[in-house]
């Protein structure tokens, strides 16, 4: 069923506006619970729409040239506003303030009280949106669920033969995007009572034991209000872009990191805990409880790898810098008051790297790069921003941060067809080379099993922190290409149970299907995108075509939705737009939520202000970038990023490296230091 | 390593092309204020040019002279640093397209105006556009 626009200001689309609210807290017995109704379009923003559906039925955005393909791309956003937000949530979790707490000046640890009025939109235990109309979330159930097999898909499309690299970025690139994602989402561990699905194992193949069980997806509890609608599940971490992945989604976890793991006591000085070398503490265990010698301790710790302990220790630093810095600014602040503070701006810059650097570095064209820093700075750019402010309420001219809040068509959430178009696991190189960074000697070369769970701590046990980092920027991560999903990947041992194994290739399969994500051709036909009829429409690459027809059994409308856009990296007229990381299929999605994340968080929109943010953390936002965050926590390595426009491109290898511009990158300021950032 | 991929090639290719953009609009801009200079001081010579007629239109000149001088004054901003003072550039483009069009309707010897004002306007919104394009790509 394909769903006609309609941009007018017609009703909202079902959202929670019938949902009690069992809050105890005063806030939201003051303020009655707001509908989330889409606010007006303007008028503009209903032409821009109409001008995009018009145009991309000549070609798709991309191809048109720049003048009209941003403000196509800002045409979609305004279209899949209205019509791609959908509310799943039936009763909402509970909520609980901490007494005292200052909600309108801080986080809380799980994500509550965000938006005031509707103060569990967004924590952690909500559940996932979806991207789709909700009639078209049902799961699939065997057979379909299993057709084709997700191992023979993983065995004939997925698997890794020879690497294929992105040149112009760098593993630091691939750790980034999954740090993010533990930010905003996780599913719940696999529902030990439910019977397991058994995959099917393609004829010949070798998996252990001849047989591939797969916990499925603990759904949320259902309730009488659920009848007839689809499985929902619960998002176990906040779903705002909070840095809940550092500072954890509970109390309990909140307390944990802040924990000097000398002492054992909760650091008073509103720091988090690290060791006297500056690195994590160890928990030896993830925050599910699955135990793993040696795993190090952070919000989020799970499927952690050396790249995730990179990201981490350096933003850990980041929030004890932040700490240092206001503690400067604020010398009589009480150190939970700083602890909050640092939060709030350590979590802004994280979404500003994402939003100017990372994503830009994905989306290398003109376009992308002006669409993001639009979403941040807009129109009128940061110089114009940062001398004079704001210009009205608008985000096409100012940006999003500190506009008004706007839920447009549904409550806040993350959306499982966003976590379905991130399993970009391919990004994931199978070997790791770990190298001195002032001469390039390899000093221990690691498999991908290898630098996962606690045993990345041991790589920072024999290699120096400035040396990872080093070799992480200066490697490539994998292409977002068929034949191209990471080997160590397909025979992850599950560490908790030793021997028991999981194809990650199949798993992902399995999951969108399992979880009701449509498939390629009906996820494209519900953003608005070109359906291909043939598989020559899906790929430019004929064995491509040969593979896929051969494995969907000449049925294009089978292909899943990460087939589907890993195959279109090879199409010049509907795939990936040029100099792109990623699928346009994805890319749809991201601008709809990479601009929600901002836009329906209080605290980047109406609460994005030097009174919330203190003018000294305001001000730390500004001034800096990944750029600032390595200078200070990784000082010796500045000649090899000094050139790099983006920290996510490959930086220069080994002596002498950038010595030209190593003199206007020392001119930078970088604030703070530690101990622990002596060259 | 792919040379957009380095922060010193691009900036340097933002200079260039803001260099570029500098210099064509440097000498429209003192062409331009050289024609209203004139305009303000020897009006009875531009209307003999132009073929406007007598000594009634002699003040109209003249106003119009001092029109252009101010538009030139106030495109010195977005001389001096094209790239964060946009917005008088972009009005000067578009307002150098609106005249051509003003000067094609007016025609007789107007007519030789038009395209000396769209090309210059032509030239200008390309090196422009170049030029933003090159900065844009110069941020991470
Ligand atoms: C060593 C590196 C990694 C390991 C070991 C790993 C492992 C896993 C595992 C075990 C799952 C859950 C599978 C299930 O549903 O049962 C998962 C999910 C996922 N992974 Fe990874 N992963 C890694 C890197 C990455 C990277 C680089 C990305 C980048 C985008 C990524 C994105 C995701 C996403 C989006 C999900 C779905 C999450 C959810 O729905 O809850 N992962 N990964």
């Amino acid at each position: 069923m394909k769903r006609s626009l309609d941009l007018t200001d017609g009703p909202a689309p079902p959202s929670g506006s019938s949902l009690v609210l069992p809050c105890p807290a005063d806030a939201s017995e003051r303020a009655p619970r707001p509908d989330v109704a889409p606010a007006r379009i303007p008028a503009s923003e209903r032409l821009v729409g109409w001008m995009t559906l018009s145009l991309s039925r000549i070609q798709a955005w991309h191809r048109w040239p720049f003048l009209i393909a941003v403000p196509m791309v800002v045409g979609h956003r305004t279209i899949m506003r209205r019509l791609n937000l959908t509310d799943t949530q039936t009763v909402p979790p509970p909520t609980a303030l901490p007494p005292e707490f200052d909600m309108r000046g801080a986080r809380t640890a799980d994500g509550s009280f965000n938006d005031l009025g509707t103060p569990w939109m967004g924590m952690a235990g909500a559940r996932f949106g979806r991207n789709m109309p909700l009639d078209r979330t049902f799961g699939e159930t065997p057979p379909t669920l299993f057709a084709p097999s997700p191992r023979l898909i993983s065995n004939r499309l997925l698997a890794r033969g020879d690497f294929v690299e992105v040149p112009h970025l760098n593993v630091l690139a691939a750790a980034w995007i999954q740090f993010m994602i533990h930010d905003w989402l996780s599913h719940e561990s696999g529902d030990r009572c439910a019977a397991p699905h058994e995959i099917p194992l393609p004829q010949g193949d070798d998996w252990p034991e001849g047989r591939m069980t797969v916990l499925p997806t603990r759904p949320d509890r259902r309730s009488a209000a659920d009848a007839g609608r689809p499985a929902a599940y619960a998002n176990t971490e906040t779903g705002w872009w909070d840095g809940s992945q550092i500072y954890g989604s509970s109390l309990e976890r909140q307390r944990a990191v802040r924990t000097d793991p000398a002492t054992g006591r909760v650091l008073s000085d509103g720091k988090l805990g690290l060791t006297a070398d500056g690195l994590l503490p160890l928990a030896h265990r993830t925050a599910r409880g699955k135990a793993d010698r040696n795993l190090e301790l952070a919000g989020v710790n799970g499927n952690w790898w050396i790249g995730l302990s990179v990201m981490h220790t350096l933003f850990a630093r980041e929030h004890n810098a932040i700490v240092d810095h206001l503690r400067d600014a604020y010398p009589d602040a009480c150190g939970e008051w700083l602890f909050q503070k640092a939060r709030l701006v350590n979590a802004a810059l994280t979404a500003k790297i994402h939003t100017v650097e990372w994503t830009p570095a994905l989306m290398n064209s003109p376009e992308g790069r002006m669409v993001m820093r639009g979403n941040f700075w807009g129109l009128l750019g940061e110089h114009y921003a940062r001398a004079f402010g704001r210009v009205g309420t608008g985000e096409i001219l100012s940006g999003i941060p500190g506009s008004p809040t706007e839920h447009h068509a549904a409550p806040y959430a993350m959306t499982e067809e966003f976590a379905a178009v991130y399993r970009m696991h391919s990004l994931m190189p199978d070997v790791f080379s770990f190298r001195h960074h002032a001469d390039d000697a390899e000093i221990l070369r690691r498999d991908l099993a290898k630098v996962a769970g606690g045993q990345a701590r041991e790589i920072h046990e024999r290699v120096a922190f400035a040396d990872v980092v080093y070799s992480l920027a200066t490697s490539k991560p994998g292409a977002l290409v068929l034949h191209n999903y990471p080997n160590g990947l397909r025979r992850l041992d599950r560490l908790d149970a030793n021997g028991v194994y999981l194809d990650m290739a199949a798993v992902d399969i399995l999951r969108d299907r399992e979880r009701g994500v449509p498939r390629y051709c009906a996820f494209r036909r519900h953003i608005n995108a070109h359906v291909p009829r043939t598989f020559a429409e899906l790929t430019d690459d004929v064995t491509w075509q040969k593979e896929l027809d051969e494995v969907y059994g000449g049925n294009i409308e089978a292909v899943d939705l990460l087939v589907g856009t890993l195959a279109e990296s090879r199409s010049v007229r509907y795939g990936t737009p040029p100099a792109f990381g990623f699928s346009d299929t994805a890319f749809r999605i991201f601008i709809l939520m990479a601009s929600r994340r901002l836009k329906s968080d209080r605290f980047y929109t109406e609460d994005f202000r030097p009174e919330i943010y203190t003018p000294a953390g305001f001000a730390w936002i500004q001034d800096n970038a990944l750029r600032s965050v390595m200078e200070r926590h990784c000082p010796a390595l500045r000649p090899h990023f000094a050139d790099a426009r983006n920290l996510f491109f490959p930086w220069a290898k080994g002596a002498g490296a950038g010595e030209a511009r190593t003199g206007a990158a020392s001119e930078r300021s970088s604030r703070g230091g530690a101990p622990w950032t002596k060259p | 390593m792919d040379e957009a991929l380095s922060l010193a090639w691009t900036e340097a290719e933002a200079r260039s092309r803001e260099a570029a953009f500098r210099r064509l609009l440097l000498i429209a801009l003192m062409t331009e204020g050289a024609w209203g200079s004139v305009a303000v001081t020897a009006p009875a010579w531009i209307a003999s040019l132009l073929e406007l007629g007598g000594a009634p239109v002699l003040g109209w000149v003249r106003a119009c002279g001092g029109l252009v001088l101010l538009a030139v004054y106030l495109q010195i901003p977005g001389l001096l640093d094209p790239v964060n003072r946009r917005l008088g550039n972009i009005l000067g483009i578009g307002g150098r397209f609106v005249l051509a069009a003003f000067c094609l309707c007016l025609g007789g010897r107007f007519l030789w105006l038009a395209p000396l004002e769209g090309g210059l306007g032509l030239l200008l919104s390309i090196l422009y556009f170049g030029l933003f394009r090159a900065v844009l790509m110069s941020r991470p």
